[in-house]
This record gives structure tokens, C-alpha cells and sequence, in this order.
């Protein structure tokens, strides 16, 4: 379990707190979405739970570790991947496998271990053809999926993913979500996703809403989602579907559910109306 | 004057074995004042376009008149002052910052130009505002320490700054909280009323470029394979699908609806008319 508890943290020559006493706890094997707009601290957020930032105040503890202990600082960042928007900030390597290979070399493991944590983790994202390949060739969904591999190679318990997706086109971003879902129902890894796009968090099992520095709203999708007054108030974009809905029910007596996602369940239930 | 694109045509690392046509036999022109849209899935030329136009990239083929001047046949130096008229704002925030402090940043087109100190401090001002930032706040952060969207927004202040009479744009709203988007685009409108600014807007968001844009262009693998007026492109359910765009989902509705044998009018082009459309057959 990740611990945070009132946690502040505010950057060198800036008086704004950029999260302000917060409390949140991520437990083992869950998917926990983190929105807010931007600037809402999200990111800090992200580098805190590796212990890439430490706070001003409060703890946060990985399985028990404080990642303010200097030397719990190696186990907690093997315990919590991180991984960054722009994937060609974090690709290291001219070769596809040997950038997989990155860190469980610098953890020393053995030779045939690190083949094996490779190969499977390329394949676990569906990268295992392009093994060979320089990155810089790759499409932006391809290079994130191999950052995702980087990862996966490090065997995290937990993997905090920041906004993986928004310099991704559609396709892209379908594609790379459908990984990390693959991923955490093949092997458990508990999964953090900060975005600010509500498409990407409707299998969620709960959404903290991030506003200002502070955590507003915990909560399962279905409690959150519907709500399109409260979403614009916080700067986020309902979906579409739900604005649709909100729009027919209006024109027929509020006879569709509001909490419909997805486009098939909206088929079948418009379809058992007519 | 209009910009116009005849038969253009880009390959990148030619007479290698990497050698790859990005774009192919493009033709279309840009009027004067219009905001236009390009779509396309990643790799189908849409930046490479894009660089073309300002002159970034030599074409290997084709013309590109602007202001009456074939662009493509300039010498380096000449390019110089055809970029000063036609902006780029980069995909990347992180490839285009590179000064230490915000103010420098959007200052450095400005200064370049030429302009004395009192000018270049009103246009950062009202870059920086017009991008949605604080500027007694800004001015003097430091651009690493800016999260993600505050970059993407100062580097936009940086080439609206220039004030240039045409501004590409290369995904600008990606990254973008829904508020930094809308700002944005509103923003975008604005400068196009009040200076008849000409703006290229590449975007994955079929949303945001049909209510903006005048007229709409998609690249399908190098080639121009849709050109036309944002409504009749949404009527086109097929071909966007076979160019891998991503369609309203009104559209994707009216759609299934339709092979459930729903026989709605499939010519519609907004979420509102869809609703009222459903909404009428759910009433009986």
C-alpha cells in the first residue's frame, strides 16, 4: 500500500503550496485514477509517490518504506515505476531492447534474468517485433509502450503513469490504455493514472479529483462521471456521451440513465425505449 | 493574399534505404483570413505539411506560393524573411522553450524582429495574457519549472508575439486542460477577427476544428483524401473512419443506431440535432 498522509509540498522560490495536506492511500493491485486540471498538482503528485520529490511535510510510505529515508530510496523506486509524459524524455537507449534492458542492468541483475524480464515484458506490450528497432522510429504510442516495458522490466508493484497519452493522437491513445489494462489484469501491478481526459478512466476502480493542491473527491466512476455541472465547475471535460445524453433526455423526459459510458450500453438502452 | 499549395511533395532521407515519402502530389490553397483545419492519423504528413509551409522543409517537388512568391525556390537567407510572416508553433513545448526565464522566452521573436524594448514588453504582455497567463506572475519564472500545460502556453505566446499575418499551429491544444482548450481556440478566433490573421490548425480533435474552422483538409497516408466544409465532412462516416479519425459520438451513434434499423437522417452534423433526432423517435 502507498501512504500519503498530509502531504505538502510547494517548489524552491515559490510560496504556493502545490499540494496542500493531503491524505490518500493507494491500495495494492487497485487502478486509481488522479484528475484535475492543469496545474492542479498532478504531477507533483506523480513524483511524490516515488519518492522522485520528497514533501515539505507529512510522510508518504511505499509498503511501509518512507521514501524520505534517504536509503529506502533504491527499493521504493523499485517498487513504484514512473512514467513521463513525453516519452522521448525517457527513452535512453538507440536500440528498442537494450532501453527495455536499462534498468534491470543498473540493478545488477544476471545476464539471463534480464534477457528473460525483456523479452516478456516486449511482449507483454505487444512490442516483441520491433526488439530490434531503433525507438526514434517508432510511432509516439509505440515509444510509450516501450517506456511501459522499461517499467514492466523492473517488476514495480506499483506504476505511476503521467498523463501517458496527451501528445498522443486517438488511435495511439487507445492503443496505449488498452495496454495498461492488459498489464494490470496479466500481473496485478497496481496501476496510477493521472490524466485530465475522462475517457481513460471509466475502468477505474476509483477517481481522486485533484483541485487546487487538495483531493476534493474519492470516489468509483459511476459516483463522479454523470455529474457534467460538477465536471465543468472543476475544469474538466464531461464526456461526450454524457453531454448527449443530457441533451436527448431533455428533449424525451429524462427517460435514459445518466450513468452510461459506453456507446453499447447507450445502443442497447436507447434501442429498448423505442 | 491566399497561400497556395500546387503538387507538393516531401520524402524524408531520399536515395537511403529509410527513404519514405511523407507527402504526395498535394494540392489545395489557404484563403486570406481563413482558419483552416488539417486532420490526419499520426504519420499521415500533417507536421511535415506543416513545415513545408514555413519553409522548414525543402519540398522535393511541387510549389508553394505565398505572397506571390514560389517559397520553395528561396535561398536560406530569403527564408528568413518569409518566417517572420508565417509562424510555427511546434507540437513540442519542450523543442521550441529554451530561454531560462518566461519573459526572455516570449520575448526572443520579438527582439529579433527588431523592435525596441517598449514594444517587445507590450506584445510578452499581451501574449502571455492572451494565452491565459498572469504576467506579473510569469515573467520572471523560470520555464522548467512550468508544469506541462504553462509550457505548451508559453510557447504559443511566443509565436503569437510575432504577430505574424499567418501562424501555423501544430496541435496546440494537445495537453490542454477542456478550460486551456476553449480559451485557446477563442483566442485563436479572436486574433482572426481583429487582425485577419491566417491560421493553419492541426488537430486531432474533429470537435474543436469543426466549430472553429472554415474549412477542413485530411491527410490519409501523404495524400489530400478529404477536403471540404466541416459539416459535410461529418456527414462522411465512412471515409473519416477509413482515415482512422476519430468521429463524434453523435455520429457513431447515429450510426449503430441505424443498423438496429432506426432509419435516422444520417445527415447530421451536430450534437444537438442528433438529440433531437433520437429524442423524436424515442417520443414515437
Amino acid at each position: 500500500m502507498i501512504r500519503l498522509r498530509n502531504i505538502t509540498y510547494s517548489y524552491p522560490n515559490n510560496k504556493d503550496l502545490a499540494l496542500k495536506n493531503l491524505s490518500l492511500e493507494i491500495g495494492e493491485k487497485e487502478f486509481l485514477a488522479i484528475v484535475g486540471r492543469n496545474g492542479s498538482g498532478k504531477s507533483t503528485l506523480a513524483r511524490l509517490l516515488n519518492g522522485s520529490l520528497l514533501p515539505a511535510s507529512g510522510q508518504v510510505e511505499v509498503d511501509g518504506l518512507d521514501t524520505a529515508i534517504r536509503t529506502n530510496g533504491v527499493n521504493v523506486r523499485k517498487k513504484v515505476g514512473l512514467l513521463l509524459p513525453v516519452p522521448d524524455n525517457q527513452l535512453v537507449s538507440n536500440i528498442v531492447e537494450e532501453d527495455v534492458a536499462f534498468g534491470p542492468e543498473n540493478i545488477g541483475l544476471a545476464p539471463d534474468e534480464i534477457r528473460y524480464r525483456v523479452d516478456t515484458a516486449l511482449k507483454m506490450v505487444s512490442m516483441e517485433d520491433y526488439a530490434k528497432h531503433p525507438p526514434y522510429l517508432l510511432s509516439g504510442g509505440q515509444k510509450q509502450r516501450i517506456c511501459i516495458a522499461g517499467l514492466l522490466a523492473l517488476r514495480p508493484k506499483y506504476m505511476v503513469l503521467d498523463e501517458p497519452s496527451s501528445m498522443l493522437d486517438p488511435r495511439a491513445r487507445a492503443e496505449v490504455l488498452k495496454v495498461l489494462l492488459e498489464v494490470k489484469e496479466k500481473t496485478g501491478i497496481a496501476i496510477i493514472l493521472i490524466t485530465h481526459r475522462l475517457e481513460e478512466v471509466l475502468d477505474a476502480d476509483r477517481i481522486a479529483i485533484l483541485e487546487d493542491g487538495e483531493i476534493k473527491i474519492v470516489a468509483p466512476p459511476s459516483g463522479i462521471l454523470h455529474d457534467t455541472t460538477y465536471l465543468r465547475e472543476i475544469g474538466l471535460e464531461p464526456l461526450e456521451i454524457s453531454v448527449l445524453i443530457e441533451h436527448i433526455n431533455k428533449k424525451c423526459g429524462s427517460k435514459i440513465r445518466s450513468d452510461i459510458y459506453k456507446i453499447d450500453q447507450l445502443v442497447e438502452e436507447l434501442c429498448l425505449l423505442q | 493574399m491566399p497561400i497556395t499549395v500546387e503538387k507538393l511533395n516531401y520524402i524524408y532521407q531520399p536515395n537511403t534505404p529509410f527513404e519514405q515519402t511523407a507527402l504526395r502530389q498535394i494540392s489545395f490553397t489557404i484563403n486570406d483570413g481563413e482558419i483552416i483545419g488539417i486532420m490526419g492519423a499520426s504519420g499521415s504528413g500533417k507536421s511535415t505539411l506543416l513545415q513545408c509551409l514555413n519553409g522548414l522543409l525543402r519540398p522535393a517537388g511541387g510549389k508553394i506560393i505565398l505572397d506571390g512568391i514560389d517559397i520553395t525556390k528561396l535561398s536560406a537567407r530569403e527564408l528568413n524573411q518569409i518566417r517572420r510572416r508565417i509562424a510555427l508553433a511546434f507540437q513540442y513545448p519542450e523543442q521550441q522553450i529554451f530561454e531560462t526565464r518566461v519573459y526572455d522566452e516570449v520575448a526572443f521573436g520579438p527582439r529579433n524582429l527588431g523592435l525596441d524594448t517598449g514594444e517587445v514588453e507590450k506584445r510578452v504582455q499581451k501574449a502571455l495574457i492572451d494565452t491565459g497567463l498572469n504576467y506579473d506572475y510569469f515573467k520572471n519564472k523560470e520555464t522548467a519549472s512550468l508544469s506541462s500545460g504553462e509550457k505548451r502556453r508559453v510557447s504559443l505566446a511566443g509565436v503569437l508575439a510575432l504577430k505574424a499575418p499567418y501562424l501555423l499551429l501544430d496541435e496546440p491544444t494537445a495537453g490542454l486542460d477542456f478550460e486551456g482548450k476553449v480559451a485557446l481556440i477563442n483566442h485563436l478566433t479572436d486574433i482572426n477577427c481583429q487582425y485577419q490573421t491566417t491560421i493553419v490548425l492541426v488537430s486531432h480533435d474533429i470537435n474543436q476544428l469543426v466549430s472553429t474552422c472554415s474549412r477542413i483538409i485530411i491527410l490519409h497516408e501523404g495524400q489530400l483524401y478529404l477536403e471540404g466544409y466541416p459539416g459535410d465532412l461529418l456527414r462522411n462516416y465512412a471515409a473519416l473512419k477509413a482515415c482512422g479519425i476519430e468521429v463524434p459520438t453523435f455520429q457513431e451513434l447515429i450510426y449503430r443506431l441505424n443498423c438496429r434499423g432506426w432509419d435516422l437522417n444520417d445527415s447530421i452534423s451536430s450534437l444537438p440535432e442528433a438529440s433531437r433526432e433520437i429524442g423524436k423517435k424515442i417520443n414515437g
